[in-house]
C-alpha cells in the first residue's frame, strides 16, 4: 500500500488506510464535485474540444429551465402562508357571523314562543277553567311553560379550585351517567319540572356526553351542574334516598372528589322553552284512507313520553 | 458563464410568470430546493476555486435536484419517506456548509 495522492496519478483506483469511512470523507472533505477537477484536468490537458454552437445553446436552455424549476419551486413553497391565513381570518369571520345569526335566531324565536303564548291566553280567554288548568298543566310536562315552586337542588361540583390543569383524570368528572342517575332519582319523586344548569328537561330531553363534556339536548354545560327540580321537597328528597342516589353522591365524593349537596327550596324558578318539534305519522300513499287527516291532527299532541300521566295528580303552581 | 446567465434568465422569468407546480409533485418540492441549493455553492465554490465548468454544473444541479426528489419519492413508497428526507437534508446541508466555508476561505482569506 503506498500512500499515493489521488490528484497525482488520476483514473487509478487506490486503496485508502480509512476505505470503510468514504462515505463520510466523501461527505465532509470533498463536498466539490469531482467532475469539476475533472473537467479543469481535461481543460489543462488540452484534450477537450471547443464546445459547438448546438452544445452552448444546450446549456443555456437547460440552465434556464432549471433557474424556471428552482423558482417555480421556492415561490410555491413560499405561497402557502398567506393563502393559510386568509382562509383562517375567512373561517374565523364566517364563525362570529353565524354566532350572529344564531343569536339573533335564538332572540327571534324566543319572541315568537311569547307571542304564541300571548295568542293562546287571548284566544282561551273564554274557555272554561279545566281547559286552562289542563293547558297549563301539559305546558308545564313538556317543558314549554315557565315553571316556579319549591323543591329540591341538587348540586354536583367537579372543578378543581378554577385551575384548568390539562391533565384532569377523567374518572374525576362528572359523567352524564351520575345526572341521569340524579334526574330520574327525581323524576321517581314525583317531580314535575327538572332543569339542569337552566337547561329544562322535557321528554325528550338527552343527557348525554361527548368526550369529557356533558351535553343536554346538544348544549354542552360546565360544571358545576345545578340540577333543580320542582316537586314536594319531602317526596323528591325521599326518592334520592330511596333510589340509593344519595349514597351514589357520597360515594362520588370520597372515591372521585365531586362535591355534591342536596338542598331545599322555598322558590325555585325554572325556564320554559320553546316549543319542541311536532311528531306526526302520516300514512305512505299507497294506502292512504279517510282518516288520514284525522291522524295527523291527533298524532300532533305527540310529546307524551316520560312522566305522562301522573302530573296531574301533583298540585303545581305555575307562573301565568 | 452562459449557465449563469441562463439560471438568471431562468429565475427572473419565473417570478414574472408565477408557474404553478403540479399537485403531485408538490412533496418533493423542499427537497428539491435544497439540493438545487447544494448545487448552487458547489458551483460557486469552484468559480472561486478556478475550476467552474458549465456543463458539469448545470448536470450536477440537474442530477441533484432529480436523484434527491427520486429517493424521496422512493422513500414514500417504502413507506420511510420523512426519514429518508431528513438522510437528504442532512448529507446535502453538509455539503452546502463545507462548501459555503470554502467561499468564505475563499472571500475573505479566514
Amino acid at each position: 500500500m503506498t500512500p499515493q495522492r489521488p490528484e497525482q496519478r488520476p483514473g487509478v483506483r487506490r486503496a485508502p488506510v480509512d476505505a470503510s469511512m468514504t462515505l463520510l470523507n466523501e461527505v465532509m472533505f470533498r463536498p466539490l464535485d469531482p467532475g469539476y477537477a475533472d473537467a479543469a484536468a481535461r481543460r489543462a490537458a488540452g484534450g477537450a474540444p471547443p464546445r459547438g454552437r448546438a452544445g452552448a445553446v444546450g446549456l443555456v436552455a437547460l440552465a434556464v429551465v432549471l433557474g424556471l424549476v428552482t423558482t417555480a419551486a421556492a415561490v410555491q413553497l413560499r405561497a402557502p402562508q398567506p393563502g393559510v391565513i386568509a382562509a383562517r381570518e375567512t373561517l374565523e369571520q364566517e364563525i362570529l357571523t353565524r354566532q350572529g345569526v344564531a343569536e339573533e335566531l335564538s332572540v327571534r324565536g324566543a319572541a315568537l314562543s311569547a307571542e304564541i303564548e300571548q295568542l293562546q291566553g287571548e284566544a282561551l280567554t273564554g274557555a272554561s277553567a279545566d281547559v286552562l288548568q289542563g293547558l297549563q298543566a301539559e305546558g308545564a310536562l313538556t317543558g314549554t311553560q315557565a315553571v316556579e315552586g319549591e323543591g329540591v337542588v341538587v348540586t354536583l361540583d367537579d372543578t378543581s379550585g378554577g385551575l384548568s390543569s390539562d391533565d384532569v383524570d377523567a374518572s374525576s368528572l362528572v359523567h352524564d351517567s351520575d345526572l341521569q342517575r340524579v334526574v330520574n332519582a327525581l323524576w321517581a319523586g314525583g317531580a314535575e319540572a327538572v332543569a339542569i344548569n337552566d337547561q329544562r328537561l322535557t321528554g325528550l330531553s338527552a343527557i348525554r356526553s361527548a368526550g369529557d363534556a356533558v351535553l343536554v339536548d346538544l348544549q354542552p354545560l360546565v360544571g358545576p351542574y345545578r340540577v333543580e327540580a320542582v316537586g314536594d321537597p319531602d317526596a323528591l328528597r325521599t326518592s334520592l334516598l330511596r333510589s340509593g342516589t344519595s349514597d351514589f353522591l357520597q360515594l362520588l365524593g370520597t372515591q372521585y372528589g365531586i362535591r355534591s349537596s342536596v338542598t331545599t327550596q322555598s322558590r325555585i324558578d325554572l325556564p320554559g322553552r320553546s316549543a319542541p318539534t311536532l311528531f306526526f305519522a302520516q300514512p305512505p300513499d299507497a294506502t292512504v284512507d279517510s282518516d288520514a287527516p284525522a291522524g295527523t291532527t291527533d298524532g300532533t299532541t305527540t310529546d307524551g313520553s316520560g312522566a305522562g300521566p301522573d302530573a296531574h295528580e301533583t298540585g303545581q303552581e305555575i307562573v301565568e | 458563464m452562459i449557465a449563469a446567465v441562463g439560471l438568471v434568465v431562468g429565475i427572473v422569468a419565473g417570478l414574472v410568470l408565477q408557474p404553478t407546480v403540479p399537485v403531485s409533485l408538490q412533496p418533493y418540492l423542499p427537497i428539491a430546493v435544497v439540493a438545487a441549493l447544494d448545487a448552487l455553492f458547489g458551483g460557486l465554490r469552484a468559480r472561486l476555486d478556478g475550476l467552474f465548468d458549465d456543463k458539469v454544473f448545470l448536470v450536477s444541479f440537474l442530477s441533484n435536484v432529480v436523484v434527491a426528489a427520486l429517493i424521496v419519492f422512493l422513500g414514500d413508497q417504502l413507506g420511510v419517506g420523512s426519514q429518508l428526507s431528513t438522510a437528504v437534508v442532512v448529507v446535502l446541508g453538509i455539503r452546502i456548509f463545507s462548501n459555503a466555508a470554502a467561499i468564505r476561505r475563499h472571500i475573505f482569506k479566514a
